[in-house]
């Protein structure tokens, strides 16, 4: 027998190495780590949590380029990516929050108000205390101009309002404190620590604010740098075209100074075809715009040679003359004009390039650091199974099974949901299995008479009916309509008793059938074993050979029975909890299914596998000790 | 095995024979179950209050052929329809309609004089119409003999479909566990040594664990895993609701092998030293053949006996399936959405107590005939395995 245990003992760790092989292969296999992940420390978390929790457990291991990456984050250098879209939705957010408190606080004014004239605080005094706090605070007193323009500036107006509440409250407490009322002191002390908290509260998000609008400005400055280069593009563009404009109306003014004459003979000796397309188009200029001063003089020679009236042509001189001059300040302006305008040009060409390179090195820097940060995913190797399924098995004999959906670690709401199942299960077990015995020693009894074949029937009726549809036809009719017992509900201590009675009931009728059946037969197997005989034959009575001789005997098989399924009634029962809102194991392990939370059915599935493991060795060993002719082969 | 003699004994068992029946009736009906239920009349419900929904209602049973989107019906043409049918009542009529004899039975009863919605924003049972014939024994008492669900669909179409799912959530799993079990067993058993060691370490953890819990744990990681439903929707199984039961029965299949294999590996161990056995072996028979032809005929009254229990097992885990939410969608029509349905409508006012009763005696009925046929069957064949 002592082998037996021993083998047995030595089975132990490897099929309990195998029981836990197969959970890791169900939970672990069919999920990635960044789910598992996820599972772990919640739905709403970053990329970067789920990468730190993962290298922490060790399921990932980064490589060079991750690591520098890494390192290069918590150096600061790097903001991560989503930092943007946190500034962006705290920089929405916090003003609201800040309103609130400022509500509060305003609220609370309106209280202090009340009880100043309860206490019969002169105005006078209020305004006064209200005018001194103001003045150490370095805000401007009440109505004056300055305290109206600060109104404008919402913080500031609301700021003031903390002021105001401080210093009625410490007048009410001064009040108090000359009253000597003990009571009033306390509760005025509670409201100034209230006070206090909301006033801490509402600056430490403010200063909140502040550092977070000054990341958002940083940001901003990258997009800022980006609408510079566009705008000196811009600006470049129409300089440019300001310059090409004036390049024109120079070259229209030079024909004017141009002889189409000397051009023609210009370009008939060109022979080069660029220039000479140059020049055809300036002597069409030229031929259009060039005035013959020399021609309009000689012709004024000639007309006073031959005495004719000249006024017209001698108007006709001035008149080109003037041209001329003013052709001559012109062309010098637009020279001017264009130098400096082919400076702006050179000097936009160079602030665009300036600005471009910034921008190219803003961009640089989001894409390539910031961003690059996001697709870290590259840089590192998941490791192998084995070393999972090292992490996993110490996982669980640390018994670290992570939290909830509801963020509560599932040790504790194992412990927890374990006492209301225990409450339910262990009378439930130890009365059905009482009346069980009853039965089956009733039916040995009485066995090939009418009351054996009703036992039997009656079992395996109640066997063939669902027990979900007897536990709602139950509760309805015993507890919604007859009223003999609460619908659902539970409550601690004593008090559960009248919550369970029903469950209870339920259980030992769902659970007569087969227990019924089991223990029939192995009590009928006993009376005929010889032993029975015998002692029928020593002229023992009935009851003694009943209660003395065969049950004993059955308890063999009976207590092996109990010892697998003790250990698992904490586990309580799955279908029963949730139909009676029992808090128990049973109850949560139906949410946990119902809303997939995946850490709880993996700590109880392990918690059941390993205590029915474990109960199955003991009822084992229990077997071999009760009864020796068990064959050790 | 002596199946003749096996015969004879179960013939002289009168209740066995009427369980026999029973679950052959009960295959006839599973098997032509959608020549007398078709799928229409299972999402037969005609809401007449609502406009579209009498469209539909309108096309269906007056004008199929009428496309026109835009018809809007007369209250003529609604008369017209509803009387057309002598059998037809409106939509808000047949939801939640009692059964008719129960309505014969208590005309007067306060609780159908209660109309429109409920807490949950279902129907209530509609009101005893005085105008109708409810006398006992009138045609119209047993038109819905079991009442009609939420939808307006009779509980006893409902019952028949489900009665076809029900012998496929027999069968299938059944089916799994038996051929695993007997692939394990004969391995296990006829070579020995260290496959044998192998295959029972694999069966001993296996049934360390707790069956609910593991079946809970397998389902959970299977279906969140999208490569085996990608697995499955490639086999054929485009509908997710058919697709999601099916990984269910498979999974059941693949955790109940564990008890039937041992027994078969046993009874392996004890005729493979058989006579025959050595003879087969001495003509020079391959192993494979040996152990499906000669030692497997020899053990396969095991695998019947397991398979008849086996099938009221797992439509018992069907409904604690369908409770628990996980594996078969409520728009399937099985017995074990109508029980775990049945909590909230049994908790109305005008408690509706119908759907689930019906569900409830339909499994017990075919639960019991199989469990008692199961058991005379085993019984007749192997009287040492009574346990």
């Amino acid at each position: 027998m002592f082998a037996y245990i021993m083998r047995r003992l030595i089975y132990m760790p490897f099929i309990l190495l195998g029981v836990i092989l197969i959970t890791f292969m169900l939970f672990q296999m069919t999920s990635t780590p960044e789910t598992q992940a996820k599972s772990y420390i919640g739905e709403k978390t970053s990329q970067r949590q789920i990468y730190d929790w993962l290298e922490n457990k060790g399921l990932i291991s980064w490589t060079d380029t991750g690591k520098q990456k890494i390192e290069a984050t918590a150096n600061g250098k790097l903001p991560p990516k989503s930092a943007h879209f946190v500034a962006k939705s705290f920089l929405e957010n916090t003003p609201i929050e800040l309103q609130e408190f400022y509500d509060e606080a305003e609220s609370m004014q309106e209280d202090v108000d009340d009880l100043l004239s309860e206490q019969e605080v002169s105005a006078d005094d209020i305004k006064m205390a209200v005018a001194k706090t103001r003045k150490d605070e370095g805000l401007p007193p009440l109505g004056s101009a300055e305290a109206k323009e600060a109104k404008q500036i919402k913080t500031e107006a609301n700021a003031s309002i903390f002021a105001n509440v401080e210093a009625k409250i410490a007048l009410l407490q001064a009040t108090a404190k000359d009253k000597g009322d003990k009571q009033l002191i306390e509760e005025f002390d509670e409201l100034r620590g209230k006070h206090g908290d909301l006033k801490n509260e509402s600056i430490t998000l403010a200063q909140k604010w502040q550092k977070t609008i000054d990341g958002a400005r940083q940001e901003q400055l990258i997009l800022t740098l980006g609408y510079d280069v566009f705008a000196t593009a811009k600006n470049y563009a129409s300089t440019n075209a300001g310059l090409q404009s004036t390049k024109k109306r120079l070259s229209a003014l030079e024909a004017i100074f141009a002889n189409p004459a000397a051009l023609q003979v210009e370009l008939d000796s060109e022979s080069d075809a660029d220039k000479k397309a140059e020049l055809r188009t300036r002597l069409a200029l030229a031929k259009e715009h060039f005035i013959d001063v020399v021609a309009i003089e000689t012709t004024i020679q000639t007309a006073k040679a031959e005495n004719k009236d000249t006024k017209v042509l001698e108007k006709q001189l001035a008149d080109a003359k003037k041209a001329i001059n003013d052709g001559k300040e012109e062309l010098e302006d637009t020279r001017k004009d264009l130098a400096a305008r082919t400076v702006d040009v050179a000097k936009l060409r160079e602030d665009g390039e300036i600005a471009t390179a910034k921008m190219t090195a803003a961009e640089k820097l989001v894409k390539t650091e910031i961003v690059s940060f996001e697709d870290i995913e590259a840089d590192f190797t998941y490791t192998n199974a084995f070393t999972k399924f090292r992490i996993y098995l110490f996982d669980i004999f640390n018994l670290r099974f992570g939290d909830t959906l509801n963020s509560r670690p599932v040790m504790s709401v194992i412990y927890d949901g374990m006492w209301p199942s225990l409450m339910l299960t262990l009378p439930a077990f130890f009365l059905a299995e009482l009346i069980g015995v009853f039965f089956g020693l009733f039916a040995a009894m009485y066995r090939q008479t009418k009351i054996d074949t009703s036992i039997i029937v009656s079992s395996i009726l109640l066997m063939s009916i669902n027990g979900i549809a007897l536990i709602m036809f139950g509760q309805k009719f015993l507890a919604a309509d007859l009223n003999y017992f609460p619908v659902t509900g539970f409550a601690n201590g004593i008090g559960a008793v009248r919550f369970l009675i029903l469950p209870i009931f339920l259980y030992i009728v769902i659970t007569f059938g087969e227990r019924i059946r089991f223990n029939r037969i192995v009590m009928l197997d006993e009376t005929n074993q010889d032993y029975v005989r015998t002692a029928r034959a020593k002229g023992l009575g009935e009851n003694t050979v009943l209660f003395k001789h065969i049950f004993r005997n059955t308890l063999i098989p009976l207590i092996t029975r109990w010892a697998v399924a003790i250990p698992s009634l904490y586990l309580g029962s799955l279908v029963l909890e949730s139909f009676f809102s029992i808090p128990g194991l049973g109850y949560m392990t139906v949410d946990a299914i119902q809303n997939s939370d995946a850490n709880v059915i993996r700590a109880v599935v392990v918690f059941g596998s390993i205590s029915f493991m474990i109960a199955n060795l003991v009822s084992d060993v229990l077997y071999a000790v009760a009864d020796p002719r068990v064959k050790l082969s | 095995m002596p199946w003749k003699e096996v015969l004879k004994i179960l013939i002289k068992q009168k209740l066995a024979m009427m369980c026999l029946a029973i679950i052959l009736v009960s295959t006839f009906f599973a098997i032509t179950a959608s020549w007398f239920v078709s799928d229409i009349d299972l999402q037969a419900n005609h809401k007449v209050d609502d406009i579209s929904n009498l469209r539909r209602f309108e096309k269906t049973r007056l004008t199929e052929e009428s496309d026109d989107l835009n018809y809007q019906p007369s209250k003529a043409d609604i008369d017209a329809a509803v009387s057309s049918d002598e059998n037809s009542l409106t939509g808000m009529e047949r939801a939640y309609h009692p059964p008719g004899w129960w309505l014969a039975i208590h005309p007067d009863h306060d609780h159908w004089k209660k109309t429109g919605k409920g807490d949950d924003g279902k129907p209530n049972p509609p009101v005893a119409i005085d105008n109708r014939d409810w006398a006992l024994f009138g045609a119209k008492a047993w038109r819905f003999p079991m009442g009609c669900t939420v939808d307006g669909v009779p509980v006893h179409y409902k019952l028949l479909r489900g009665l076809r799912l029900a012998f496929i959530i027999g069968l299938i799993p059944t089916l799994l566990s038996s051929i695993i079990a007997v692939i394990m067993g004969l391995t296990a058993g006829y070579f020995g040594k260290l496959v044998d060691d192998l295959i029972i370490y694999i069966i001993s953890t296996i049934a360390s664990i707790p069956l609910l819990l593991l079946l809970l744990a397998f389902i959970q990681s299977v279906s969140s895993s999208k490569s085996i439903q990608q697995m499955l929707e490639s086999m054929g199984a485009e509908d997710k609701a058919i697709r999601n039961m099916l990984l269910v029965l498979i999974v059941i299949g693949l955790t109940t092998w564990v008890g039937l294999s041992r027994l078969v590996r046993a009874e392996v161990i004890k005729h493979k030293n058989r006579e025959y056995v050595h003879a087969a072996r001495a003509l020079g028979y391959g192993t494979t053949r040996i152990m499906l032809k000669h030692i497997l005929p020899n053990v396969f009254h095991l695998v019947i006996i397991t398979f008849t229990l086996g099938f009221v097992g797992a439509m018992g885990l069907e409904v604690f399936l369908s409770y628990v939410g996980i594996g078969v969608e409520s728009t399937l029509p099985t017995w074990g959405q109508m029980i775990s349905g049945g909590r909230l409508e049994l908790q109305r006012d005008p408690s509706v107590w119908w759907p689930l009763t019906f569900a409830t005696i339909a499994l017990f009925i075919v639960s019991l005939a199989f469990s008692l046929f199961g058991d005379a069957l085993r019984d007749a064949l192997d009287p040492k395995l009574r346990t």
